[in-house]
């Protein structure tokens, strides 16, 4: 375990080390994220002014789920993704052989090696924008919900981790994955929204859809739920550790499963 | 032409399916607006219906389809910095011309194409539209999404060909296209920006990328203005194609003057 923790912080160094070997792109990433960041608060801006709530939620609560979401997708981003996309490149050339050939857990080392800080800075944006949102209702949560926002917070990544790996393995097959960004990115859209707003017959299959059999819905209305309205259900909790626990264990199978079919390239 | 209906027809399945999925965000902002609408005492914002509204989505995706020219400033900047351009250069064709033709193909086997998925998502949305556009706004639809093809390449063209002064703008294009979307309409219709930032967006070319258009063909503009918006169209159509002009002489001066 303890050489896991080394290797990872190792890991980290080096990543930052890549990124600080060109700080003016560093910098420059940094300041186009924040450009979305400010596009996307003009939006709620010019909803909040022409009314009050939006499917049961006011404005700041609403900000409380988009700092959320922010948090989370920014987690993802910044830990997970660039192996995913790394992964259909590594399968194409026949580079995943050293990797399987290390003595680490294949999984540790192919979803966890490489970090994206830039993409980092949109988890402070998130927390910014969280911490600005509670102080304009007014709440100070309870410790109960600080911890029970940071496990389902946690486990919405965890949701987002496991989909993204079963995604980016199939590569072992597809040899090229370019679509892998995109597919993110409709996975993500989803989780944008409170759950409230898929209603009547197109909204009421889509959310089961993305509340039982691909969980994202929970994955940042549960914390933010929890944390800006103070809203806390047993049951959601309970669903979103279960789903995130579940999917943690079946990408893994799939992870596996996958990895076995690898032909490599490079002999 | 026949190179790009080939391209498409490879992939015919993959591409069916690629632009139907690119309906799933409006599937979200079809529920958002909705409920937006339904939060609310009122009727309309701005004059606007939540029919409107989510029909006026519908129709910029129209427009995007004309003026969007995906990887032409970067496929430009490129070739600039990496001196590739010289292919364009000893041949005995215009570089920009050239462009404009190859897009031309594109877009029309693009929308040869995409006609059937664009038909199924706005039969399936009929009821969003009160019908069918009085034959001049109809005209004047069609009038403003063809100039907005032109401008939109022009646009993009003007951009890229700044890569003779600033050698990479990747990052610069991204700030570019994230305004663009904004100014276009395309995230919001310009009518329900405060005050202050519609007036901005309605002095500003973008608004014809995007939001002149689909305003156009919903029948939202009266006959007036849909002439004299039709007018600054073609002006700023035909102003950004002389500052295309302008900067590929002024940049391949600069180009040659480091020797190639």
């Amino acid at each position: 375990m303890t050489r896991y923790l080394r290797l990872y912080a190792a890991f980290m160094r080096q990543g930052l080390m890549q990124e600080m070997a060109f700080r003016g792109n560093f910098l420059i990433r940094v300041g186009t994220e924040l450009l979305w960041f400010v596009v996307l608060l003009v939006f709620y801006d010019v909803i909040y002014r022409k009314t009050d709530t939006v499917a049961g939620w006011t404005r700041w609560e609403y900000m409380v789920l988009v700092g959320t979401h922010f948090v989370v997708t920014g987690l993802v981003e910044m830990f997970f993704m660039p192996n995913f996309a790394e992964l259909a490149e590594k399968v194409r050339s026949g580079r995943l052989d050293f990797a399987l050939a290390k003595p680490v857990d294949e999984q540790f080392l192919l979803t966890l090696q490489s970090l994206d800080w830039a993409t980092g800075t949109n988890v402070l944006y998130g927390v910014g924008m969280i911490g600005y949102s509670l102080a304009e209702l007014a709440r100070l949560p309870s410790l109960v919900q600080c911890v029970i926002f940071v496990v389902t917070l946690l486990a919405g990544v965890a949701i987002f981790y496991s989909l993204m790996t079963m995604l980016a393995v199939t590569a072992v097959w597809l040899i090229r994955n370019q679509h892998l960004y995109e597919m993110w990115f409709y996975v993500n859209i989803f989780a944008r929204f409170p759950p409230e707003i898929f209603q009547g017959t197109l909204g009421n299959p889509l959310r089961r859809v993305f509340t039982l059999v691909i969980p994202v819905l929970v994955a940042v209305a549960v914390p933010a739920n929890t944390l800006g309205r103070g809203l806390l259900s047993g049951w959601m909790v309970a669903f979103s550790l279960a789903a995130a626990a579940v999917l943690l264990v079946v990408s893994r199978l799939v992870f596996r499963w996958a990895l076995q079919h690898y032909r490599s390239a490079s002999s | 032409m026949r190179i790009a209906l080939a391209e498409r027809l490879v992939y015919r399945t993959d591409f069916f399916l690629g632009t139907l999925m690119r309906f799933a965000p409006m599937v979200t902002t079809i529920l958002l607006w909705r409920a937006i609408y339904q939060g609310s005492t009122t009727q309309e914002y701005d004059g606007l219906t939540y029919q409107n509204v989510v029909a006026y989505y519908l129709l910029t995706m129209v427009s995007r389809a004309f003026s969007s020219m995906p990887g032409l400033s970067g496929g430009i900047a490129r070739d600039v910095r990496e001196g590739t351009i010289q292919k364009y250069l000893i041949q005995p064709i215009d570089q920009v011309a050239y462009l404009l033709m190859t897009r031309l193909a594109h877009k029309l086997v693009y929308y040869a194409v995409a006609a059937a998925p664009y038909a199924i998502v706005f039969y399936l949305c009929r009821g969003f539209f009160a019908g069918w556009p009085g034959t001049v706004e109809f005209a004047a639809g069609l009038a403003s999404l063809v100039m907005a093809f032109f401008l939109g390449f022009f646009f993009e063209v003007s951009v890229g060909l700044l890569a003779f002064w600033f050698l990479e703008i990747s990052s610069l294009l991204f700030v570019v296209m994230s305004l663009n979307y904004f100014l276009s309409g395309h995230m919001v219709p310009l009518e329900l920006m405060p005050d202050g930032i519609e007036q901005v967006m309605r002095l500003l070319p973008f608004q014809y990328l995007a939001y002149f258009p689909a305003m156009a063909l919903l029948g939202q503009i009266e006959r007036p203005d849909l002439a004299a918006g039709l007018a600054a169209q073609l002006g700023w159509t035909i102003g950004f194609a002389v500052l295309c002009r302008v900067l590929y002489r002024r940049g391949l001066r600069r180009y040659s003057a480091f020797g190639g």
